[in-house]
Formats: structure tokens, sequence, C-alpha cells
């Protein structure tokens, strides 16, 4: 990745990457990375201290992807700033491809944990910050989790876990696209006000629109609170591609056809 | 045995900086020497087992060992997929602590008898599976989970359990058991049908005490298993060239556990032996009652062990 590049075009980038991928490979989950490529480009591009050199750097700060389906947009993000190369992404899935379609960390550099089943990435993250609390040291921890994700009660166990710990060296960012697998969150199991439930859980909340790179950097780059912090990332499912936006079809559906050439064609004009 | 397991971590905890146990809220009273000793290394990550497992996972991963630790059931099927993903995919240096395997909290009824943990914990890829059965096998098994690179599941009893009889040895082995002479021995025992019987955990004194009252009625040699897998392959197949019964007997389903175990090495090898496998007919406990109640009442106390011998003989 060119060092001018702009965050902006990363995340234009990776949407390009997450439509090819999911074209090649025929799988689901393309309108969830596409939710969260945004925030994705941000943590890589000005947020994470990593070193796509020396991807296991013990000083490294970690990133956990625990919405684990949309991690074409996590595979092209490392791709894109030189953990591996990028010839790997268009294989994903495919038979012998070291990419599958949920994330997994064995041998993919710069992955730091293997997720699928949700609610599970967040709560290893919480042990990584727990061991840099203890140990005085002073990586951050990030995790991604997607706002269905909070149906699960692992995400809760979590979020007392982490309070009762003082680990404000964590970040939880939710991409609250208002969507899961079978309709919208509130039509399914209503949170009602996810701000209010992690504030009432003693986290530091803070919110902003998940494709405003700015409005993302002045969030994450804020002061620590003292308390972990729970980020709301306001976006839309399928984000830039305008036949995707807020349609649940395209969770499921691989763009093939005119529908490939259409979202690439939408993207490349961006 | 608890008791005996804290002691043991508490010992290593001086040697190893990066020893740490989570609780999901239990160990009341039983970890106060830890908590006295060793307070930094001792965390309470409340009742909320899928959590604490996932978060030793990801703990461990940045260089620590650490020991999970519940009772019954509540630290292997009440957060199985976040052992097999989290600990067992990452080969996380965690090691899963169950107080009160089998019958231990057999007065609290079927949610606290663990009684497929030993099956269930063997079909995860890289487990290894210890159920010591006295304090001595208890304190073997916390240094084998710390020299074990990956994860551990230890099922241990409650409480109080009498020292069995075999001599300190390598609990990865079939333990040999010294077996009193209670009957009068027939001397070289000619003819008498041989049969080795194999416990493991709480069940290994019901073991020793059968395999006393069979002598002069038939050959039989009596072992400890505390190592369910990697199990003493090697000493199964010579038990099933060497004997005629081969009589497993565990406080669990008969299914997956040690019965299922010796059952797949007996097969493979072709061994000669008739396999015999007591326990949990597939079935929950419908019994409420003492641990000692409910062996009796499932045949695996020692009369019923050798009650259900004779029918063999």
């Amino acid at each position: 990745m060119p060092v001018s590049m702009t965050s902006e075009e990363l995340a234009r980038r990776l949407r390009i990457h997450a439509v090819e991928m999911a074209h090649f490979s025929g799988e689901s989950h393309v309108a969830s990375a596409l939710s969260m490529c945004d925030i994705v480009a941000v943590l890589y591009r000005h947020i994470l201290r990593v070193d796509p050199g020396d991807p296991g750097w013990e000083g490294r700060d970690r990133f956990f992807l625990s919405k684990g389906h949309a991690c074409s947009a996590l595979y092209a993000v490392l791709a894109e700033t030189g953990f591996f190369d990028p010839a790997l992404l268009n294989g994903q899935c495919q038979n012998g491809s070291p990419l599958s379609g949920h994330v997994t960390r064995k041998g993919v550099p710069g992955v730091e944990w293997s997720t699928g089943s949700l609610g599970h990435g967040c709560c290893a993250a919480a042990g990584a910050a727990l061991n840099g609390k203890l140990k005085k040291k002073d990586y951050r921890v990030y995790c991604l989790l997607g706002d269905g994700e909070c149906d699960e009660g692992s995400v809760w166990e979590m979020a007392l876990f982490a309070h009762q710990y003082g680990l404000d060296n964590l970040c939880v960012i939710v991409d609250q696209n208002g969507m899961q697998a079978m309709g919208r969150t509130e039509k399914v199991a209503d949170h009602i006000d996810l701000a209010k439930k992690w504030e009432a859980f003693g986290w530091e909340v803070r919110q902003a629109d998940g494709h405003s790179h700015r409005a993302l950097r002045e969030a994450l780059e804020g002061p620590l609170a003292g308390a972990p912090l729970c980020l709301i990332a306001h976006t839309v499912k399928g984000k830039g591609v305008s036949f995707m936006e807020n349609n649940l079809l395209w969770h499921y559906r691989d763009p093939q056809g005119e529908f490939f050439e259409n979202a690439l064609r939408e993207l490349e004009e961006r | 045995m608890k008791r005996a397991f804290v002691s043991a971590l508490c010992g290593w905890m001086k040697e190893k900086e990066n020893l740490y146990l989570f609780t999901a809220d239990l160990g009341y009273g039983v970890m106060n020497p830890l908590l006295e000793e060793h307070p930094d290394r001792f965390i309470n990550a409340g009742i909320c087992e899928q959590n604490m497992t996932s978060a030793a996972a990801g703990f461990a991963a940045e260089g620590n060992i650490v020991f999970t630790y519940s009772i019954g059931n509540f630290p292997t099927l009440r957060c199985l997929e976040q052992i097999r993903n989290d600990v067992a995919y990452h080969g996380a240096n965690v090691k899963i602590v169950a107080v009160g395997g089998g019958f231990a909290y057999g007065s609290l009824g079927m949610s606290h008898h663990a009684t497929e943990d030993l099956a269930v914990m063997r079909a995860i890829p890289g487990m290894t599976v210890l159920a010591p059965a006295d304090a001595a096998e208890t304190a073997e098994a916390v240094r084998l989970a710390i020299e074990t690179e990956g994860p551990v599941y230890i099922r241990l009893g409650h409480g109080g359990e009498p020292k069995v009889s075999h001599e300190q040895g390598d609990i990865r082995r079939l333990l040999r058991l010294k077996i009193p002479e209670e009957a009068p021995r027939r001397e070289a025992g000619g003819g008498l049908p041989r049969a080795a019987l194999l416990g493991t955990g709480t069940v290994v004194p019901q073991v020793e005490r059968a395999a006393a009252l069979l002598q002069g009625r038939a050959r039989v040699e009596a072992y400890s298993v505390p190592a369910i897998k990697p199990i003493d392959r090697e000493g199964i197949v010579r038990l099933g060239a060497e004997n005629e019964y081969v009589v497993t007997v565990e406080e669990h389903n008969i299914l997956g556990g040690l019965g299922g175990a010796v059952a797949e090495i007996l097969a493979e090898a072709g061994a000669g032996a008739r396999l015999v496998r007591l326990g949990l007919r597939d079935e929950f406990t419908q019994e409420v009652g003492s641990a000692e109640y409910l062996r009796e009442y499932y045949g695996l106390d020692s009369r019923g062990i050798v009650r259900r011998i004779e029918e063999l003989l």
C-alpha cells in the first residue's frame, strides 16, 4: 500500500475485493463485509500499531474480528497493507486456499483470532486485554462485533468481565447496520438502545457514522476513558453497492453476471 | 481431591509466574490457600463460563498457562463450543478443571451429575483427558497438565476420596493396583478365568475392592486409568491378549469414555478378551442420593462389579 493512500481509497479497494471474492467463491456475506470496510480501513490506516513485516510482534495492537463471517474485508485489508499477497484473495473458499469463509489465523499472517461462531472473538479479545492490564503492556485490543452478534449472551458475559477488570485498553466497535440473518434487528431481537445497554454495563460509549472516516478517527483517537470503550458505528449493510444496501438478500447471494458487473462499476466510479 | 488440586497448583505458581486460575465463581473456601499466596493469579470471571473459557484462551495465547475451574458440567458442556473453537483449535494452553465428576454431587440431582464429560472432551481434537482417582494422582495430573503444551481436561472428584493402592507412577500408563487378599487364593490359580478390571477416577476404590473379593474365583488384575486420552494403548492391548475378560468401570455413560476408549483399542487390535463396560447404560441418573448410593444403585460399587463378573464366569 502506498503511504499516500487515503483510508477512503483503501476502503474503496476493500469493497472491490469483497465483491470479487464473493463472486469467485460463490459464498455469502458480501453485504456484511461491505458494512465494515470503512471501519477496518480506518483502523489499519490510522489506528492500529501493527507491523506487516512482523505480524506476531509482541508490542502490536491486537485486532479481533468477532463477526468472522465478514472476513473478506479483513483478508483484503491485511493483503492491501502488506501482510500477505493480494493474489491469494480471489481464491478464498476454494479448494486448498488458506482463506476460509469464516476467518482463520492458521496460515494467514496478521489474523489475531479464528472466529465464525458469534460471540467468541470478543471474549478472547478480553483475555488479551486482561493480559495487557496485568502485565502493564501498552498494546491496545480492538474487536469488531456485529449488532446481530449482540444477541449472543457471551457478548454480555464479556461486557461484565471487561468492566469488572477495568479493561480500558479494550475497544469494542459494533458495526450497527441494523440487519441480521432473518431481518431487521428490531424485528428479530430488539436491542432497543444498544448504547444504553453498553453504558449500563459500565462502558464508555461513543457513537459515530461508521462510513465517515473523520468521525471514526475522532471517536477512536479520543483519550482513554478509564473504562472499556464501545464505539457504536452506524453503518449500512451492503454499503457502496446501491442494490445491496439494506437488502437482506445480499447477506446470502453472491454477485454474478450483471450484478457483479454493476457492483464493480459502481465501486470503480466512486 | 479439590484441596489436593489447589495445593498442587499453589506449588506450581511459585515456580511459574505465568500460571493463572480462572474460576466461574466457584471454589469458596477451597481456594483460600491460593488467594492468600497468589491473589494476583486468581481471576474470578463471574458465573460466565463461556466468557471465562474464551478469555482464558485469549489470555493463554499471550504466553500464559490458565486453569479454568468450575463444577460438574459447567466448565465443559456449558461452554463446549468455546472449548472447541477458542481453546482447542487455537491450541491454547488452557487446562479445564471440573470438580465433582461422575456421581460426586449425587444428592444435587441430574444437572450436577457429570456423566458424559469424558466422552465429549475426548472427542475434541488435541484434548488430553485426565481423571485422577485420589490426591496423589491429582497432583500428578496437575503436573502433567502443566507440562503438556495445549488443552487438557481434568475431571476431579469432590473430596475425601480414599488413597488408592498403586505405587506412584507415570499416570499416562495403566497403574496396577495392589489387591489385598481377603479370600483364600488358590495356589497358582491354574484353570481359573483371567480378568482385568480397569477403573477411572473416583470409582477406582470400588474396582480395587471388587478385585479383592474375586480372588479365588478368578485371576484378577485391577488398574487405575487416570489418563483417558491419550490412553495407554500398549497396556490395554497387552491386557486384551492376556485375559479372557476386560472390564471397564466408570461413573459415566458407557459410550465414549473409558469403556469406549478401551473398546476401540481392543477391536482394532483384534485382541482376544471379551470386553464388559460398566457404567450408565446411555441414560441419565434418575436417582438422587450420595455417590455411594448411586454407585450401588447403578451396580458400580464393589459388590455390583463382582455380581456382574460372576454372571460372566
